[in-house]
C-alpha cells in the first residue's frame, strides 16, 4: 500500500467510501474481505496520523548563549 | 471535515433517479463553505445598506470593494451597533463575522457580529486609530495577506505566561478535542512594562525553531490596562511577519488589540481559540470513529448473515443424516415394487371381469334371439295348423273336388249330374249332384245322392 503518497484526508474518504460499500452489503464476501481489511488499514492510517504527536507540553527558551532549548515540563493541574 | 457523502455519491449521467435535491446540493454547498472558511474572520469593504431596512433593527447590507465584487451582510441587531458609530453607507469598514449560506434563496451571505469603519477601532485611544491605520496602509491588516491554519495541526506553538488564565483554558479545551497534541510554550509576561518585548521575543523564538504548525498568543480577560500591551506596535508588527501562521486570543469577547487586527486568526477567547485551532482534527477523529465503528459493525454484520445462511444449509437434512438418503430411496423402491405386484393381479383382475361380462352379454343376446326365433316359429306352426284343410275335415266339414281336384265353392260350379268325390276326415265319398236349389241369387244349394 502507497500510505507514503495518501493524505488522511484521501484516507478518510477511501475509508468512508468502504464503509459505504460494506453498508451497502452488496460486495462477495471475498472483496467484502479485501475491502475490510483495505479499511482497517486506512483507519489505522488515518489513526496514527492523528495521534502521531505525544501528548506532551515542552517549554522553549533562549539560552544565554542565544540557541534554544526544549525540556519537557508536566501538565499545569486542571483546576476544572 | 464533514464526510463528503454526497460529493462521493455515484450518479449516473442516464438514471435522474440518482440526482440530488435541491435541499442537498444547497446543504452541501454550506458544508464546502464552512470547510474551507475559517470560523469567523475580518473582511474589509465599503458598507453599502439596502434601500428599506427592517423594523426588527437587524441590519441588512452588501460588502463591496473596488473591483465591483459584492458580498450581500446581515448583522443580526446591528442597525443600533453601527447607529452608535455613526457608519453611514459608503462608509470603509471592517466587519466580523463568518460566511454562511441562506438556504432559502441559496445566497452567500456574511453574518456579521461587528462592524467596525477602517481607522476607527473603537475602544483604542486616538494614538491607537493611527497605528491601526498606518498598518493598514502598508497592508498588513489585508485579509488577503492572512495565513491559512494547518487542518491538523500536531505541534502548537504557545506565547502566554503559564501563571495565566488562558494556559490551562487553552490547553484543556485543545486536549479535550484532540488527543496526544504536543505543546511547545514559549513562556512570556503578558501584562507589563516589559511584556511587549518578551512577547516579541517569544514569538520570534517560536518562528525561529520553525518546528510549529501554528502560535497562538493568548491570555484571559483582564482590565484595559492589563490587556495594553498588545497594542504594541513592534509587537503587531512582529506578529503580522512571522512564517508560522499566528492566532490571537487576548482577553474576553469584548476586548479588541491591536494584535487581533493583523494576526491571521483572531480568537474571542482562549477557549475558543483551542475550539479552532482543533476543529479540523476534533471533526477527522470523529469521522474515523465513526467510520471504524461501521467498518467493523458492517463487517460482522456480514459475517453473521454468511455464517446464518450456512447454518441454514448446513442443518438440511440430507446433510445432517446423510444415510437417510439412501433409507428415503429404499423406501421408495419398496413402495414402487409393492405398487407393481400389487397392480398386476388387479388388472388381471380386471380384464377377467370385462371378459366375464362380455360372455353374459353373449350369452344373453344368445338366449334371447333362440328365444323369439322359437316363439315366431310356434306361431307360424299354429298359423299352419289352422291353415291345413284336414283340420276343418276334423271338425266335420267335407271339401267337395271335382274330378279334376278342384274345391267347389258355388253351387253353380256343379250343375245336377256332376260327379264330385267328397273328401271327409276319414275316407271319402264318390257323389252326383241330383238337382238344385235356388234360395237366392247369391244363396244356391245343391242336393247330392249318393253313388
Amino acid at each position: 500500500m502507497p500510505e507514503e503518497k495518501l493524505t488522511f484526508d484521501d484516507a478518510l474518504v477511501q475509508l468512508e467510501t468502504i464503509v459505504q460499500q460494506l453498508e451497502n452489503g452488496n460486495l462477495p464476501l471475498e472483496e467484502s474481505m479485501k475491502a475490510f481489511e483495505r479499511g482497517v488499514e486506512l483507519g489505522k492510517f488515518c489513526n496514527e496520523k492523528l495521534t502521531s504527536a505525544e501528548k506532551k507540553i515542552e517549554m522553549l527558551t533562549r539560552q544565554p548563549d542565544g540557541t534554544a532549548n526544549v525540556q519537557e515540563i508536566p501538565f499545569p493541574v486542571d483546576q476544572q | 471535515m464533514q464526510p463528503q457523502s454526497l460529493a462521493q455519491r455515484v450518479f449516473s449521467q442516464h438514471d435522474p433517479k440518482t440526482c440530488w435535491t435541491v435541499s442537498e446540493v444547497v446543504s452541501w454547498l454550506t458544508q464546502v463553505i464552512k470547510q474551507d472558511m475559517p470560523n469567523a474572520f475580518w473582511m474589509c469593504g465599503e458598507l453599502v445598506l439596502t434601500a428599506k431596512q427592517a423594523s426588527t433593527g437587524h441590519l441588512y447590507a452588501s460588502l463591496r470593494d473596488e473591483s465591483g465584487a459584492i458580498i450581500p451582510l446581515v448583522y443580526f441587531n446591528g442597525m443600533q451597533a453601527i447607529r452608535k458609530d455613526n457608519i453611514n453607507s459608503g462608509d470603509k469598514v471592517f466587519a466580523y463575522g463568518h460566511l454562511d449560506i441562506y438556504q432559502q434563496r441559496c445566497t452567500v451571505q456574511f453574518q456579521a457580529t461587528r462592524i467596525r469603519r477602517v481607522g476607527d477601532t473603537g475602544t483604542l485611544t486616538e494614538l491607537l486609530r493611527k497605528t491601526l491605520a498606518k498598518l493598514a496602509e502598508e497592508g498588513l491588516t489585508d485579509p488577503a495577506r492572512k495565513k491559512p491554519l494547518p487542518r491538523y495541526p500536531k505541534r502548537i506553538g504557545l506565547v502566554t505566561s503559564p501563571s495565566a488564565a488562558g494556559y490551562r483554558d487553552f490547553l484543556y479545551t485543545c486536549l479535550s478535542r484532540a488527543k496526544n497534541l504536543t505543546f511547545l510554550l514559549a513562556p512570556s509576561k503578558v501584562q507589563g512594562k516589559e511584556a511587549p518585548t518578551e512577547l516579541i521575543n517569544a514569538i520570534r523564538l517560536l518562528d525561529d525553531y520553525g518546528k510549529c504548525d501554528l502560535i497562538v498568543v493568548t491570555r484571559g480577560g483582564g482590565g484595559a490596562e492589563d490587556l495594553w500591551c498588545f497594542n504594541d506596535e513592534a509587537l503587531a508588527r512582529t506578529i503580522a511577519a512571522t512564517k508560522t501562521p499566528i492566532v490571537t486570543a487576548v482577553g474576553h469577547e469584548r476586548d479588541t488589540t491591536l494584535v487581533d487586527y493583523v494576526s491571521d486568526l483572531n480568537a474571542i477567547t482562549p477557549t475558543k481559540a483551542a475550539e479552532i485551532v482543533t476543529q479540523e482534527l476534533f471533526l477527522a477523529n470523529q469521522a474515523l470513529q465513526n467510520f471504524s465503528q461501521r467498518l467493523t459493525r458492517a463487517m460482522t454484520w456480514q459475517r453473521q448473515n454468511l455464517r446464518y445462511r450456512l447454518e441454514q444449509c448446513l442443518r438440511a437434512r440430507h446433510l445432517t443424516h446423510p444415510q437417510e438418503i439412501i433409507s428415503d430411496r429404499k423406501i421408495r423402491l419398496a413402495n414402487d415394487e409393492l405398487r407393481l405386484v400389487s397392480a398386476l393381479p388387479h388388472r388381471a383382475k380386471i380384464l377377467r371381469s370385462r371378459l366375464d361380462a362380455l360372455w353374459q352379454r353373449l350369452l344373453t343376446t344368445h338366449a334371447t334371439k333362440l328365444q323369439r326365433t322359437k316363439t315366431r316359429l310356434t306361431a307360424l306352426e299354429t298359423a299352419l295348423r289352422t291353415l291345413d284343410p284336414k283340420g276343418v275335415l276334423q271338425r266335420g266339414y267335407s271339401i267337395l273336388l271335382d274330378d279334376e281336384n278342384h274345391a267347389i265353392r258355388e253351387a253353380k260350379d256343379a250343375p245336377p249330374g256332376t260327379h264330385l268325390t267328397a273328401l271327409l276326415q276319414k275316407g271319402t265319398l264318390d257323389l252326383q249332384v241330383a238337382k238344385k236349389k235356388t234360395v237366392s241369387t247369391n244363396n244356391e244349394s245343391i242336393e247330392l245322392s249318393l253313388l
